[in-house]
């Protein structure tokens, strides 16, 4: 920088925020004694338009070339009076955020003269921060205007088709040789006990015949590069391998049906299935005089801690379905809590209940016993709680409610896309609440089984929020990320790999360089595209070789070091 | 006139009919909230809880154990409505209960019930006798638990029938 550094201190009074707590004109006082502090004020409210033209006129009458507000938290104002930098004229990276509220006032509401004092310390440091800033600009990507939809089944589908309503072509791998998911092998939907055909065909239809939805099918995702707006994946189809490029992914792979191998006769007894087996091998459901169903199979224990949300459901619906078609048919429920939440199920649970459908809560500790002879089981045994002893069920034919399981390829997917996966093993999103169908990594999406299970509804909707995400960019035609990203030096990087592998957003990569001699060698590259700034890498650097644009060594020591 | 001799029915068709009993005053909404058995007064009346005699207890046991029907257990309840109006389910379980006592006596099943000493219909269980005879101040007058209302408005109706004759006789005459 040739010109002469001049800045322009704002002090905000946060109503009493701040100012109920801090000497505000103390602190003014004191950043105008402070190197290179050509202006200081202080405002009633920075952020209201009053303090924000005062921040423009201030930065063209007396020509400041770096601002420092001290007010509240930079999470919802930083780009606000960066913006207002902008539109006087100043690079808007020659900015400095202080936070006077959360850090100060609010932690220090009974020391007037303290907090003062500390106010004044981190007004000081931004200042000797804000000093040795450089103007950055803001990184811009084109974007390929397409998507990928990975996974076939009801949230698949209904992503696909509104993103190609939307009018981007969008590319469906499924890995199976058919459409429609675990869906297919459904044979009525609750409540409104409908054919799942009825539901799924005109769906599959309309997404096979959509001009802008290239469907294919057998085909597996090998590999994922690029990142939000240009990403390359490589899917493989009959042994030939070839590529797609797309702006965004969005990850529908479902979930499995667990199948309780060796628990309660499972596997041993022809009459004993799960919930999946019996709707997929029968359709039909009358013939039975004794049904036992017991839920929880698999789900709530210490392997699968999570509850299937929607299992319960599932036993409810063929449970009233068997009563309907045989009235005087028999049928228990073991069970250990009815989880019939949600949108008309507590109705549901109640026609079973009327339809004489009876239930029994069952123990963990106790659990209940599948014996027969042969190859069909004949009797159930559980212990009643509530009467305090065993009973024993006729059955001519038990039903295990199971959960849904992640799928097998998720950990493989995780790696090559480099999205979390939870504990229990479905994806894991970006935030529980505010962002439900994200990934960290920016441009690729979540939704439906994939994340935990869902029924069709939920994974309709949630097909929907991400397919409206992954929309965005490809609307925008272009990304534009921060200036605040990292860069290695090749020349410090010993190549040892902590920051490819401690990178929360995949964005530090190999790359190779020429060494003087005349070899090659890999060091570690960071693609600005996909660098959020959060300095995970610059952290775990051994070699101090990546630094972060206004976050250098440079300026954070300078801020340590004005301590007095 | 005494409680009917215990019938031989078929213990298949007794059962059925409980059923219909069960099924008519809905019991088999049952959801296990146990509200009936916070607000049953039965441990007030008998000094402690005991679950075999309460509401849920009993709805269960008819449905998967209903062996047993002569059980002392069944009769302690009173039939009082303080569980049914809790209910958030709709079980009518007072109504059940009397019912299906009438239902008991009907066949035989009369040990523990108290029937009226006049003209021998059903009353009440005897726990609640024994219960009304100990903890009410009836000490010169427990015959009065022993008969029915209608036996005992019979009774005074005709003392009073009596002497209103005694009184009209000499004038009109």
């Amino acid at each position: 920088m040739s010109e002469a550094v001049r800045v322009g201190v704002f002090v905000c009074h946060c109503g009493t925020n701040i100012g109920g707590i801090v000497d505000v004109p103390d602190v003014v006082d004191y950043a105008r004694t402070l190197p290179y502090v050509e202006h200081a004020e202080a405002n009633l409210y920075t952020c209201s338009e009053d303090g924000l033209s005062s921040i423009r006129n201030r930065i063209k009458e007396l020509d400041l070339n770096r601002v420092v507000v001290a007010s509240c938290t930079p999470r919802t104002h930083e780009p606000l009076f960066r913006k207002n930098c902008e539109m006087a004229g100043l690079n808007k990276y020659l900015f400095e955020f202080v936070n006077l509220r959360e850090h100060c006032s609010w932690v220090h509401m009974e020391k007037t003269e303290e907090a003062t004092f500390k106010a004044k310390d981190l007004v000081r440091m931004g200042v000797a921060k804000v000093t040795l800033l450089n103007p950055l600009e803001d990184f811009t990507t084109e974007v390929t205007p397409s998507a990928l939809v990975l996974g076939g089944g009801v949230a698949g589908l209904s992503a696909a088709l509104a993103l190609a309503n939307q009018g981007y072509p969008v590319e469906l791998v499924e890995k199976e040789e058919q459409l429609g998911g675990l869906l297919r092998f459904v044979n009525r939907v609750f409540p409104s006990h409908q054919t799942t055909s009825e539901l799924l065909d005109p769906l599959i239809n309309t997404v096979r015949k959509h001009p802008k939805i290239r469907v294919h099918l057998g085909a597996q995702l090998t590999e994922v590069k690029g990142f939000v707006g240009n990403f390359k994946a490589v899917i493989k189809k009959n042994g030939k391998s070839r590529d797609l490029k797309v702006g965004t992914i969005i990850v529908a792979v479902g979930a499995l049906a667990h199948k309780p191998e060796g628990t309660f006769g499972y596997g041993r007894f022809a009459n004993v299935m799960t919930q999946l087996d019996f709707e997929g091998q029968c359709g039909q459901y009358d013939g039975f005089n004794h049904v036992v169903m017991i839920s929880c199979v698999g789900a709530r224990n210490e392997e699968r801690s999570y509850c299937g949300r929607f299992c319960c459901i599932v036993g409810l619906k063929n449970a009233i379905l068997i009563k309907e078609a045989n009235p005087r048919a028999q049928v228990t429920i073991l069970h250990r809590d009815v989880m019939a939440v949600g949108k008309l199920y507590e109705d549901y649970y109640r026609r079973a209940l009327e339809k004489g459908v009876r239930f029994v809560r069952y123990e963990p500790s106790v659990p209940p016993q599948v014996e027969g002879s042969g190859a069909r089981a004949e009797k159930v045994k559980v212990f009643h709680t509530l009467m305090g002893k065993e009973i024993a069920l006729d059955a001519d034919l038990v039903l295990l409610t199971t959960p849904l399981v992640p799928g097998e390829d998720n950990a493989a997917l995780s790696q090559m896309m480099k999205i979390p996966l939870g504990m229990d093993g479905f994806f894991l999103e970006a935030h529980q609440k505010l962002r439900p169908v994200e990934f960290p990594a920016d441009g690729i999406f979540v939704a439906g089984c994939a994340r935990y299970p869902a029924e069709i509804t939920e994974s309709i909707s949630q097909a929907l929020a991400a397919a409206a995400k992954a929309a965005i960019p490809l609307a925008q035609g272009k990304v534009v990320s921060e200036a605040f990203v990292a860069e290695v030096d090749p020349a410090w990087c010993s190549a040892c790999g902590r920051c490819v592998n401690i990178c929360p957003f995949g964005a530090v990569d190999w790359a190779e360089v020429r060494t003087p001699d005349g070899a090659t060698r890999p060091v570690a590259s960071v693609n600005p595209a996909e660098c959020k700034g959060c300095g995970l890498c610059s952290s775990s650097c051994l070699s101090g070789a990546i630094r972060i644009s206004g976050f250098t060594d440079q300026q954070i020591l300078a801020q340590i070091a004005t301590q007095r | 006139m005494h409680p009917a001799p215990k019938k031989e029915k078929n213990a298949e068709d007794l059962r059925g009919e409980i059923q219909v009993l069960m099924e008519a005053n809905h019991l088999n909404l049952c959801l296990e909230c146990g509200k009936c058995s916070a607000v049953c007064p039965m441990v007030n009346f008998y000094g402690e809880y005991v679950h075999n005699r309460g509401t849920r207890s009993i709805v269960e046991r008819l449905f998967f154990d209903p062996e047993g029907i002569d059980d002392e257990a069944l009769w302690y309840c009173w039939a009082c409505h303080e569980c049914t109006f809790f209910c958030p389910s709709g079980v009518d379980f007072q109504n059940f209960m009397t019912e299906f006592r009438e239902l008991l006596v009907g066949n035989g099943y009369t040990e523990h019930a108290h029937f009226c000493s006049v003209c021998g219909s059903y009353m009440m269980p005897k726990k609640q006798l024994d219960y009304l005879e100990t903890a009410t101040d009836l000490d010169r007058s427990k015959e009065l638990l022993w008969e029915c209302p209608k036996c005992k408005k019979g009774k005074h109706l005709s003392v009073l029938f009596r002497l209103a004759r005694k009184s009209s006789s000499p004038g009109n005459r």
